[in-house]
Formats: structure tokens, sequence, C-alpha cells
């Protein structure tokens, strides 16, 4: 890859970081569950598929790390959960071809590649709470990982729609 | 090396992944609140968990360091038995000693003998006491157990005196119970005998002998042996076979009693013996 798309891709992490902890954390954010879709790991999943296992896994760890530092909560954990989600984004770089690589696998990619992080996200976030595990799953992991699939087929459907993807790959 | 390289490069996602997966974690240990708190307790167990189930892998190094330490205390520790163990014996036998004197014998002075010269028939100890410690010569020796010889020569500080196991050494003794008199001496063969004894007298294995009144030079009553066996002298006498109460070739400190021989009994008895 050349530099450009190093800075490109920088820029729309930019962008992206700024939109989660700004508008897509108030606009969209499901009141009382504290749920939000993660626009971030979806970018990086998206890298992942695209550009394989290390592309996925060092951009989602500093894509990761800067949430975090922003967040002001867990420094490090983003960056564990999202350098997982485009690692196993990777495995699928590999099998995946230009006419197969439809809405519906692409969807199911985002949700493995979400439930995988944010797994590991929450489990580490509640440890020493009393939540037992499989609150802790139902609660926050499956549902944000469905919110976030969902937001990302949407995403997937325009980014077709304009062609988006052919632009990204550039 | 090559292959090596090959096989790095066909694993660098995952060694990249594992560098990535690192970084995070330890950053998230760096943050300093109570999850964390509980994570690293989780960690902690768990690699001291795999640290105990390692620490049952003998390490090679780490025994022959141990055992040489373990050989060093090994000695430290035998030398220190040895002393103690001595110093055991000594209380021991300084208690006897001290209890003695506590008894009934006053004018003492207790030597250690710093000299033996077991050998032949002319037995004698030499003791670290001397003229300096108003040691005199024909002072009888003794300790807890009886009758030890009989001081021989002095100087300064020092003293030579016969034990038992003398041929020059005679010592006129009787049998405790039945009074029966006799002069033990040492027959130079390892027997202390008791000669002339008449058949008729009433002599016991295991009858206690003790020193005479008939002594000039010690003290009567002195314990000197028991009886172990009778012979037969001729048709008149017989011999008695004494076994000393001190246990010579083990014997290591001594009274020396302040007894000298009465001077004027001993000129009286010589002067009629010279008539």
């Amino acid at each position: 890859m050349y530099l450009t798309t190093y800075l490109k891709y920088a820029g729309i992490f930019i962008i992206l970081i700024i939109l989660q902890v700004t508008f897509i954390g108030y606009i969209l954010s499901i009141p009382n569950y504290n749920i939000t879709p993660d626009i971030v790991i979806l970018f990086v999943i998206f890298l992942g598929y695209t550009r394989g296992h290390i592309t996925g896994a060092v951009s989602g760890f500093l894509s990761g790390l800067i949430l975090d530092i922003l967040s002001g909560s867990f420094i490090g954990l983003l960056a564990l959960s999202y350098c997982i989600a485009g690692f196993v984004a990777g495995y699928f770089s590999t099998q995946r071809s230009d006419k197969s690589s439809g809405k519906s696998s692409f969807i199911g990619i985002i949700f493995m590649c979400t439930l995988a992080a944010y797994t590991v996200f929450y489990i580490i976030y509640f440890q020493g709470s009393s939540n037992n595990f499989s609150d802790i799953f139902l609660k926050h992991v499956i549902t944000t990982t469905l919110y976030t699939s969902v937001f990302g087929l949407i995403l997937a459907l325009l980014f077709n729609r304009f062609e988006l993807k052919k632009l990204l790959l550039k | 090396m090559k292959t090596i390289g090959l096989f790095l490069i066909q694993i660098k996602d995952y060694l990249i992944l594992s560098l990535l997966i690192v970084i995070s974690l330890l950053l998230i240990f760096s943050n300093d609140n109570s999850q964390i708190r509980f994570l690293r307790a989780v960690a902690v167990g768990f690699v001291g968990t795999i640290q105990s189930g390692l620490s049952a892998v003998p390490n090679v190094f780490e025994i022959q360091k141990e055992n040489e330490f373990l050989r060093e205390k090994n000695i430290e520790l035998s030398n220190e038995l040895s002393a103690l163990k001595e110093a055991k014996l000594e209380n021991i036998r300084l208690t006897k000693l001290l209890s003695l004197k506590e008894k009934n014998i006053s004018g003492v002075i207790i030597a250690a003998i710093i000299n033996k010269s077991l050998v032949q028939a002319r037995n004698t100890i030499t003791l670290d006491v001397g003229e300096s410690d108003s040691v005199k010569i024909n002072m009888p020796l003794i300790t807890d157990d009886g009758l030890v010889g009989r001081i021989v020569s002095t100087s300064k500080n020092y003293s030579i005196a016969q034990i038992l196991y003398n041929r020059n050494l005679s010592i006129s003794v009787k049998v405790q119970r039945s009074r029966v008199d006799g002069i033990l001496n040492y027959d130079g063969a390892g027997n202390l005998i008791i000669n002339n004894v008449p058949k008729s007298a009433d002599v016991k294995a295991g009858d206690v002998i003790i020193t005479s009144e008939y002594s000039n030079y010690f003290p009567a009553g002195i314990p000197v042996g028991t009886v172990v066996e009778e012979g037969n002298l001729d048709n008149l006498f017989k011999k008695i076979i004494v076994k000393p109460l001190v246990p010579f070739s083990s014997l290591e400190e001594v009274f020396v009693l302040k007894h000298l021989p009465e001077m004027q009994r001993l000129d009286l008895e010589n002067a009629y013996l010279k008539k």
C-alpha cells in the first residue's frame, strides 16, 4: 500500500472516531440500555476483510487506542478488542471472491468479528463486578453486536449503492 | 537458519497479533481501578499456579547450589554437635567431681590430666598442678569413683602420679563387707591382685575393696575396686583379682587430696624396722 492510502485510512479513522464519540454516541444510542452502534469497528473489520490480518489488527489497535484515550476509561481495552476484530476479519479476506462478497456474507463477518471483539471487551470490562457471564453476554455483547451488525448492513448497502468500496480500495 | 526465517515469515501475522495483544494488556494493566486490580489478582493467581507447577521441575543449578549450602551447613552442625557432646560429657564429669567435693572431702585440689603413660608396668599420669598449687609428694589422687594413685614427683606447675596399675605402688586394703585385710599390687599383666589372703577368709566376687587404716599414705575407706574372682596360691593362701572402680582409660580430671603421711608414725615405724 502507498503512503497516501495509509493517510486516507487515517483520515477516515479520525472522522469515524470523532463521529463515534460525538454524534453516534448521543443520537443513535438506545436509551436505558446504553447500546451504541460502533462505526469504528466496522471500518476496522472492513480493512481486515479487504487487506488482511495485519492491516486489520494494526488499524484496530491504533483506532481502539485513540478511542480508549478519548473515553478516559480503560486504556488498552478497546485497542485489544478492535485488534482482535481486525485480525479475525483477516481470516475471511483470503476466502473472499469478488462475486461472493455479497451483503449477506459481509454481514455475517461483521457479526462474528464484532461478537469476538465485544466478548473480550465486556468480559474484561465487567471483571470484579457481580454480573455473571450470561448476563454480560445477553445484555451487552449480543445487543451491541446486533445493533452494530444492522448498522453495518445499512452502511454496506449505501457503499454498494454509491460504489464507495471501490473508492476506498483504490 | 533459512528454514527458521521462512517459518517466521509464515507466522508473521500471528507474531504481530501477539505483539499487539501484549501491548494492549500492558496498557490495560497499567490502569489502576477495581476491575484491573481484580484482573491483576486473577493474573497473579494464574501465574502463581504455573510457577507452582514448574517448581516441581528440578533446576540442576539450584540443586547444586543448595547441595553445597547443605553440605556446609552439615559440617557446621556436626562440629557444633561434637562440641556440645564434649561439653555435656565435661559437664557430667565436673558435676560428679563437685558432688564428691561437697560430700565429705575438704582440702582437695582439682587437677586435669595432661599426659598419660599407660605403658609397661610403670603407669603414670602427669597433672597440670604442682608445688605452686600446694601439691606435694605422696598426696593421694581420687575421683568420685574411687582411688586413682599417688603423687610421686612435683615441679612448680606440674606433678607426676603413680596409678593403681603401677608395679611400684602397693596399697593396704581391706574387703569392706568382711574386713579381710591385704596388700593390693599390680601384677604387670593387667590385673590388680591381693596376694596371700588366707583360704578361709570370707571374700566373694563383687565385694568392694577399700583402703585400710593400716595405710600410711591413703586415708582409710576410699573405694578401690571390686572383687572379680579368687584363685589358689598354695594350700594356705589364695589370691584375689580386683577390678578398679576408676576407668583409667577415660580418666581426664582427678582430685589431689591434701593428705600427707603422718611423719611421726612413719619415723617410729622406720626406727623399729632398723633395730
